[in-house]
Formats: structure tokens, sequence, C-alpha cells
């Protein structure tokens, strides 16, 4: 859609309350200054796998100015989880990972918990630990979950045990395929574990309330799961649980699966409220953050894959161990879309892969920044570049020559509207100028593609209510952290409403008022709350215009709102302004409420039927390796993306730059370390080596037009999509510059001088 | 936790005697305060940071006397330093972040001992002396001395440094500081690397070279192996090659999360040729052939 047709969609807005944060007035969970609050802080095990003995709290309880010590037996025997419903709200009988909560404490100051923590004396009976998923799948290996079963869908043969999750994929004949192929290429990749660090720590309060309900503040990404499982964890009815969303300084996905993604910490926090009757707040401290809430799993993925001598794909077989971590968490659901994705995104008729989600005793996954998606596509792009490699061909041509087309199927789509990679591949190698910037020594080039499919998810509703001035005040379930809520939503209102978008107003999340929503998280947040925000509006100016109908002796169909008024199209003299128009209708209907609605399962079939569009993107590197130390300097980097209409370009971009420096840090340089007994070797910023950024590149991105989403006006999601790409592109720009492989991240100084070192270079 | 701020040196010595291996001194509060935050309390803080005069940087003897309450920022800012000791300099200038320069003090970097701290390979190099002062009197020992074990210096817990002198390098020498560090500045070194040498009368030998290596041993360490083995001679790829071994052989880096020893000496070997090559090229204006 052409930018002209909009008055609002397709300009640079400020970002809805932008400067308040930047001048320090956002108010952020830990800005929450409730009168007579406690302090909270939590017990976390020490041991990454242990029996718990017993928990003796009397000599901590006995501290004046103590006023909660909880363990589990202090709350209902109820667990939770998504795929396996194997935790309860502090461990009880068994911890799993160093930093597993077992323990907490409300206190008068911040001094007195952790005097307390210290004097909660828990007996362990320590137990093996293993870290490695293939040591943890093995009949030797202790068992972290005695009642959990192997899951329902496993098919015969597997012998393996401690799995929460198995995703397989079989199209075609992918063994009688392979054995057909004029080029075989075998690979194993592996990805290791980082946490999404988003700046601002984790933080819950809680409040009991007079009328016997409680209420909640979190930084989460999700506030109605939090309400959910705070009520089931707590004991309480629904109702009787309201959950306020504050600022959120970053989240990631990190902040997004319910209380897993901060271990427990919302519930933690409202049963000590409940049992020192007393608002209480707990903060928690980054090391704390680290070693104990959701991350990025590593994986380790074996993929093979059968070609043509002409460079025609035929065949794929593979194997994905997905890190669940200590409990199943968002395990399952990121593991089976990095199955999937491992598959890849091509014309590939005939694959058979095998994923499983297993446990181990680390912290937990979570929903990080398109679950699964780097981790598959550093493997799946990389080993398209030893195919190609393999071959004697270009990356492109060899890319091009298997991309799909419109009516094409691929992993997880049974068909395309149309296909954008042709197009981001072209523009790649022409903006990053393959074949034609004269490279330096040790220098090379990269490409990678990606995609993050739109697929099932949860819908979610929008209320818009007009003031008696015009104005409007928009409900939504999803919270603000720089994605669409504070800059497309008020600009889909402002559009469709015929009024400036500094007349609306999107408020934060109060479970008590907001549609429910599964929160900000998939890159759904246009998905859902644009659709279902576009229907409100569309709703609300249905019932402005037919009460102004009356006035300027028109039907409604031939009115329209511009700039606040509402004119007679083709004669805008015939005219009444907006504000008189809303405040009359308050004697006739009160306020002028629209709703809307996004309806996801309408959404899927649609889809289906009339096929998908996808929002594939390829991105570019320039880089030049160090071979004395293994140093890689990016020198520039080029994301070319498809995410369909793009109402807010600079959000788009920030959102797509934001995303490909999180995964090029993951690239260069981000680790979690852990030793064999599952301890966190490196829980703070001196050790987490997060990219500064001197050691970014400029990033220029470009989007590609004509391929409208299943979005309002035929946006896609832009959220996580930037972050799939970059690890492949930057090992397949060492392999240009080296002619080595890397087959494991980081690609960190020590592991490409190793990889340079073992090829003898 | 008690908290003391003495406002003379001797006051400051009387409670480190009076509190022993309890007190820990704090100026720039960098390590100290994340080491409160993570690890055990300290019975008590003695903060030095407001004992007047000890932050002077000014030439003295034959050299650069620098206070211990001298910000790196300050070296940095330091026209002497810059001028007169360029290897200080640059290791100043690759220290963390502005504002961790702005806070840190060389004392404190210097007390930390830790093997990789930024200045203390350059000051081996430098052969600069520690004032070290007790209750019961003060001496001066060569750095060399001075560092006993990571976290471990001859102050033991009842010494100050009082001073750090530092002579004026040879004139027409050359010295390069290189730092391995993955995000570069803003990260701990992995191997820093100092080198210092002059160029004999006809510019085809180099003399009195100086390798000082950092992160790779108990304490920051000289490599005098190399050192013998380079001075006198002209620079070449073979012996720069076999310098870089040497040099490795020197040091005995240790395995943990931010890389592994064997990678460690890799880079002891890397920068300690590109160290020499730079000097090389610097006093003789060729490259090494």
């Amino acid at each position: 859609m052409a930018k002209a047709e909009h008055k609002v969609l397709g300009t640079n807005m400020p970002r809805m309350g932008g400067v308040e944060r930047v001048v320090g007035k956002g108010i952020y969970g830990i800005d929450l200054n409730l009168p007579d609050a406690l302090c909270g802080g939590v017990l976390r095990s020490a041991h990454a796998h242990a029996k718990i003995v017993s928990i003796d709290t009397s000599a901590a309880k006995a501290i004046p100015g103590v006023h909660a010590v909880v363990t589990a037996a202090d709350a209902p025997d109820v667990r939770y989880g998504r795929s396996y419903i194997d935790r309860y709200i502090l461990a009880k009988d068994k911890v799993r990972y160093t930093g597993d909560p077992v323990a907490a404490v409300a206190a008068e100051n911040q001094a007195l918990v952790k005097e307390a923590l210290g004097k909660i004396k828990v007996t362990y009976e320590p137990l093996p630990v293993v870290v490695d998923t293939e040591e943890a799948i093995k009949e030797s290996a202790p068992t972290l979950h005695e009642d959990m079963p192997l899951p329902k869908n496993l098919p015969e043969g597997f012998q393996v045990k401690n799995v929460c999750g198995y995703t397989g994929v079989n199209i075609g004949d992918a063994e009688a395929a392979m054995a057909d192929a004029d080029v075989v290429v075998d690979e194993v990749y592996e990805t290791r574990m980082i946490h999404p660090q988003y700046l601002e720590p984790r933080v819950a309060a809680a409040r009991p309330e007079e009328d016997g309900r409680i209420t909640v503040w979190t930084n989460a990404q999700a506030p109605f799961p939090v309400r959910t499982e705070v009520a089931s964890l707590t004991g309480q009815p629904l109702n009787s649980v309201r959950v306020l969303s504050t600022d959120i300084g970053g989240g990631f996905g990190g902040k997004g699966s319910g209380v897993t993604s901060s271990a427990g910490l919302e519930p933690i926090c409202a049963l000590l409220a409940m049992t020192a009757k007393r608002p209480v707040m707990i903060v928690m401290d980054k090391a704390e953050e680290t070693i104990s809430t959701t991350i990025r799993s590593g994986a380790k993925i074996w993929i093979k894959s059968g070609v043509k001598k002409d460079g025609t794909l035929v065949a794929r077989q593979g194997k994905v161990l997905y890190d669940a971590g200590g409990y199943s968490g968002f395990g399952n659901q990121a593991g089976g879309r990095c199955t999937q994705m491992v598959g890849g995104w091509y014309r590939l008729p005939n694959i058979h892969m095998d994923g499983l989600t297993v446990y181990t005793n680390k912290q937990v996954c979570g929903p990080v920044r398109g679950p699964g998606g780097p981790q598959a596509t550093f493997a799946m792009e990389s080993h398209m570049d030893s195919i190609a490699a393999e071959l004697g061909m270009d990356p492109i041509e060899f890319r091009l020559k298997n991309v799909p087309a419109k009516g094409d199927g691929i992993v997880g789509v049974p068909k395309l509207r149309d296909s954008s990679l042709p197009e981001t591949l072209n523009t790649a190698k022409e903006k990053i100028g393959w074949g034609k910037v004269k490279l330096g020594k040790n220098q090379g080039i990269g490409f990678a593609t990606g995609a993050w499919i739109e697929g099932s998810g949860p819908g979610g509703g929008a209320v818009v209510k007009v003031n008696e001035d015009g104005s409007a005040t928009v409900h939504i379930g999803k919270v603000d952290f720089g994605t669409a809520a504070r800059f497309g939503i008020p600009m889909i209102v402002a559009e469709e409403l015929g009024i400036p978008t500094g007349d609306v107003t999107v408020l934060n999340v109060d479970t008590d008022a907001s549609p429910w929503d599964a929160g900000t998280v998939g890159s759904r947040s246009m998905l859902v709350s644009g659709n279902a925000v576009k229907l409100a509006a569309e709703d609300a100016r249905e019932q402005i215009l037919r009460m102004a109908a009356a006035t300027l002796e028109a039907s409604p169909e031939d009115l329209e709102i511009v700039d606040k008024q509402i004119q007679v199209k083709g004669a805008p003299s015939r005219s009444v302004s907006m504000a008189s128009v809303c405040t009359a209708a308050h004697n006739e209907i009160g306020d002028v409420i629209g709703r809307g609605y996004f309806d996801s399962k309408a959404s899927q079939v649609h889809e289906r039927e009339q096929g998908s569009s996808q929002p594939f993107t390829t991105h570019a590197a320039l880089v030049e390796v160090d071979t004395d130390t293994g140093n890689v300097t990016v020198l520039k980097y080029v994301c070319v993306h498809d995410v369909g209409f793009v109402v807010h370009p600079r959000a788009v971009e920030g959102q797509i730059e934001g995303a490909a420096a999180m995964s090029l840090g993951q690239a260069l340089c981000e680790q979690v370390v852990h030793d064999s007994e599952g301890r966190t070797l490196n829980p703070t910023f001196v050790d987490y080596l997060m990219p500064t950024i001197n050691m970014l590149p400029p990033i220029e991105t470009v989007l590609v037009s004509g391929y409208p989403g299943a979005g309002p006006y035929g946006t896609k999601g832009a959220g996580e999509i930037g972050s799939v790409p970059p690890m492949a592109c930057i090992a397949n720009a060492i392999y240009n510059a080296t002619g080595v492989r890397v087959r494991r991240l980081p690609l960190s100084p020590e592991n490409v001088l190793r990889a340079l070192r073992e090829a003898g270079k | 936790m008690d908290y003391f701020e003495p406002k003379t040196v001797s006051e400051a010595l009387s409670l480190l005697d009076q509190h022993g291996e309890q007190a820990e001194v704090i100026a720039g509060g960098t390590d100290v305060m994340v080491d409160i935050k993570y690890k055990d309390e300290p019975g008590c803080l003695v903060n030095i940071k407001r004992i007047p005069d000890l932050n002077a940087i000014r030439e003295s003897n034959g050299g650069v006397h620098i206070g211990p309450l001298a910000t790196i920022h300050e070296l940095e800012e330091s026209d002497i330093v810059r001028e007169r000791l360029p290897l200080l300099w640059q290791a100043a200038h690759q220290f963390a972040s502005l504002q961790i320069r702005n806070t840190a003090t060389i004392g404190g970097n210097i007390c930390r001992a830790s093997p990789s701290g930024e200045t203390l390979a350059p000051l081996l190099v430098l052969e600069a002396e520690a004032e070290v002062t007790f209750s019961d009197g003060a001496r001066t020992e060569p750095f060399g001395a001075f560092f006993k074990g990571p976290g471990q210096t001859s102050l033991g817990s009842r010494g100050l440094l009082t001073g750090i002198s530092v002579p004026f390098p040879a004139a027409g020498n050359h010295a390069v500081y290189l730092k391995h560090a993955v995000r570069g500045p803003m990260d701990i070194a992995m191997v820093g690397v100092a080198v210092m040498a002059t160029a004999n009368a006809d510019k085809s030998a180099l003399d009195d070279v100086r390798v000082g290596l950092g992160a790779v041993a108990p304490t920051p360490i000289r490599a005098p192996k190399t050192e013998a083995l380079v001075s006198g001679k002209a620079l070449d790829a073979a012996l720069l090659k076999e310098a870089g071994a040497c040099s490795a052989s020197e040091s005995s880096p240790i395995t943990d999360q931010r890389s592994s020893g064997e990678y460690r000496g890799w880079i002891v070997d890397a920068l300690t040729r590109r160290g020499l090559a730079q000097c090389w090229q610097a006093l003789t204006g060729k490259e090494v052939a």
C-alpha cells in the first residue's frame, strides 16, 4: 500500500512516552513506592541437583523485623508449567539447578532480608549433576523428574530419558532421497546458552487489599498469564488477583513466559505479602537474574543434506537436542520450532527431523527473541554454505536455486502466497557488494537468510473509547517495551478516527480492565493488537458517524472524519466537529466504545486456504579475521527484511537493528558458562560479555515491499526475525575470509583461532 | 561493617594496625564495591580517598612521581605521562570505560594485584618502584618484588602504597602496550603484553629489550629469556618467531571462564611478536624481514 493513502501510517511519530522514559520519569518496577512495603528476597539453591532433606526457618523467623519466611510447605500443592506441569512455586523435595528458588523472606529492610536468608538452614543431599543434553538422555544419567513421563508422541525406538518434548518433521522419503543424492554433506553444530540480559532487573510487588484481593505489580511481558499462575499457585480465585504492568526496561522474551520467566517471582512475592499481611517488593540482583531466570538455550544440531550436482536440494535429515534446563519451561515450544527450522525454508521435498527437548541441571529455557530460531539458523544456514562450497557453487546462486516460490510449501507453512526470499537475497548481495568490493587480506563476506513463521497463537481484543472531545483512550492487553503498543497502535487509532496521534492514549495493562492477551510475545503485537485495535477504531467510527448522520442529514456511509471534523464526502463544508458529536453522544449512549478482536483461528484458516506471506530476510556481513589472535571484526552489516506493510519505519528499523545486535553478541562473545557441577561461572557483567558499541558495525536496514502479511494493512511481525540470521551470517563470512568453518558458538577469538589452527591455517 | 575516613596516612596506618585482616582499604572502589556486593563484607572499610596530596603526578629525580590516588583518567590526561611514559599512558588509555577511569586509581589497580591489572606489566617494564609505608616507617622496592601472588603484595594487611616512582626510560626508546580482550578496552585483559626497546647507534639491532606479561602468571611478570634472546640483535622473521615462542614458554597461564591457558599462550606468542615488530619498525624504520 502506498503511503499516500494514509495520513498517519508510514510516518515516524515520536514514541508515546519516549521522552518521559529518557528523562527518567517513567515508572519502572523499581520506581514503585508502596507505603508500608517490606523488602523481599529469595533463597536460591547452591546445588544444581540435590534432595532437600529438611528446611529449618526458625532462626530466620526469630529475627526481629522479619515478617514472613515461606517455603513450598506454605503454598498449595500445585505445580506450574506449559508442556509439562513440573514445577512448584518454591522447590519441594528437590532442587534441579543452581538458582532454583527454595525459600523466601520478607523483612523491614534489605539487610534484614540478607541476614534472614543466611539463617535459613537447608539440608541437602547432593545428587549427580548432568549439564550436557547428550549425557542427560543416556540411561546412566541421573533422573531429574521422577514423575514426568516421556512425551506421548515420542516414536518407538528412542532409548532415552530426561526428555520432556519431541518434535518430528516427516516430509516425503528423506532416506530414499538421500541415497539418490549426488552429494551428501553431514555436519554437527552447537550453540551455547545466553541470557537475554535486559538491563532492568526483574521486579515484583504484591499488596493484600482490604477486600481480600491481592494486587501484583510486575515488569513481565505477559501480565495475564502471570495473573493465572499467581492465582493458581497461591490458591486464590482468579478474580481475586489483579496484575498491573509497570514500565518495562527490556524483555527480549526473557520476561515473556508467565511466572516461569522470573522463576516464580510474582507468586513468591504474593505468598510473602499474604503471609506478612503487608505489601512486599522484590528486586532481583543482576547476578541472581543471570543464574535463575529464563534463557535462550543451547542446542546440538546434527544436519545432513543431499543435493544434485546442479545444486538442487533433495533431502535433509537431522536431529536436535534442545536444552530445557531443570524444568520444561518453554523448552518444548522453542525446541520444536528449532527442529522445524533446521528443516529449513527452502524448496525441499524430503525431510526427516527428530527434535528432543531434554532436562539438564541448568536454568530454564524461555522464549527469548525468536525462540529456537537463531540456534536452528546458525546450523541450517552455515550448512547451506558448506553445501555450496562442496558443490563449488556461489552461496547466493545455490540458495536462489532452492528458494520457494508462490504456491510452494515449507516446513510449517502448507502454501506460500508469495515469496520474498529471492528479493531479499538479491538485495543483500547488492548492498554488501558481493563480487564487487575488493576484499583485503583475511576479509570475507557472508550471507544468511532467515524466516520466522507466523503461525498459531492466541487471539486478543481491543477497546477504543472515544471521549467527549474526540480524543481516544485505548485498552489492549499487550504491554509496552518498545514494540507496537506505543508506536503502531496509537497510529492505527489516529488513522482510523481521523484524529492526531497526540489525542490517543494507550493504557498500560491492568488485568482488571484490559482485554485478555497472551502478552507482548511472538512478534504478535501488530498481528493481534493491531488487527483488534483497527476493528475497534472502525467500530467506534461507525457509531460516531451514525450519530453525526442525523445532524448532517446524510447517510453514515457518505461521511468521513478529517482532522477531527466529520464531513460529507465531497462536500467538506457540510461538517460538524467530532467533539460536538462525541459530547452529544454521552446523552445517548454514554461513551463511544469501539470493540475489536483478532480472531486467531479464522486468520489461520484463511492463511492455510489462501496461502500465507512469510517475513523472509537475508543478512550480509563483511568481516576481517585476525589470524594471529582469532579476533573477528565486523566491518559492515546489512539486514534486508520483508516485514510487509510498514506502519512506523524507524520503529521497525530499530527492532531489526536491535535484534541483529543481540544476535551479533551471541555470535561473537556471549555465553553463560557452567562448570561440570552446574555452577554459573560468569553471572555478572564483569564476566558475562555483552557486546559493547565498539564491537558493533554500522547496520544498514533495507525493507523490501510488496508482500503484504496477515497484520493490519498487510503488516508482518518484526520484533524477533532480525535475531535469526546473524550467527550463521558471521560464521559464513569467517569461512569466506579464511576457508575455515567454525561450527560451535561463540565465534570468539579463542574458538576461531582454535579452528584456524586445527585447519593448519 | 564499620567505615573510617582517615585524613592522614598515619591515621590510616593506625587503623590498619588496629583492624588488621578485618580492614579493607578502599579508594576508587571499582573493585571493592563489587566485592562487597558479591562476596563477604569486610569487617571495616578504610577509605583513603580523602587523604590530601596523594594524587599528585609530577617530575621528580629523573622520573615521574605518581601519587597512588591519581585516577587512571588523570594519568591519561597528564602531559608528562603522555610524553615521557607513553607505555603507561597506553595502558591507562585502554583501561575500561571513561566512567571507570574517572574513579579507579592507579594505587588501587596496583594493590589489587590482579595479574591482569592494566598498569602492572607496564610498571614492571618501566622498572618503577613502590613507596611502601608502614606505621614504623617507609621503604621503596621494585614492583618486581612487590607482587607476591594474585591479590597478594608486600603490603600485607598493614601497609599502604604511598607513592610510585617511575624513572624516565632511555632516550629514543619505543614502547607499546598490547591488550587482548574480546571487547577491547571494555573488558578484562585475557593477555596484556608490554614491550619496550631502544635501537643501537646505527639502528641495526635492538637494545635493552624489555617484555612484560600480564594475566598469564600468578603475578604480572617480565620475560627475561625473551629479552635476552632479542637484545643486541637485528630482528628478522626467524628471531621474531623464536621470541614469540620463548615468551609464551615463560608464561604460565591458567584456564578460566574467559579463556583456556593454551589460548592465552598463543596470544602471548602473537602479541610479543606484534610488540617487538612494532618497536623494530618504529626504531629502525624497517619492516621485519
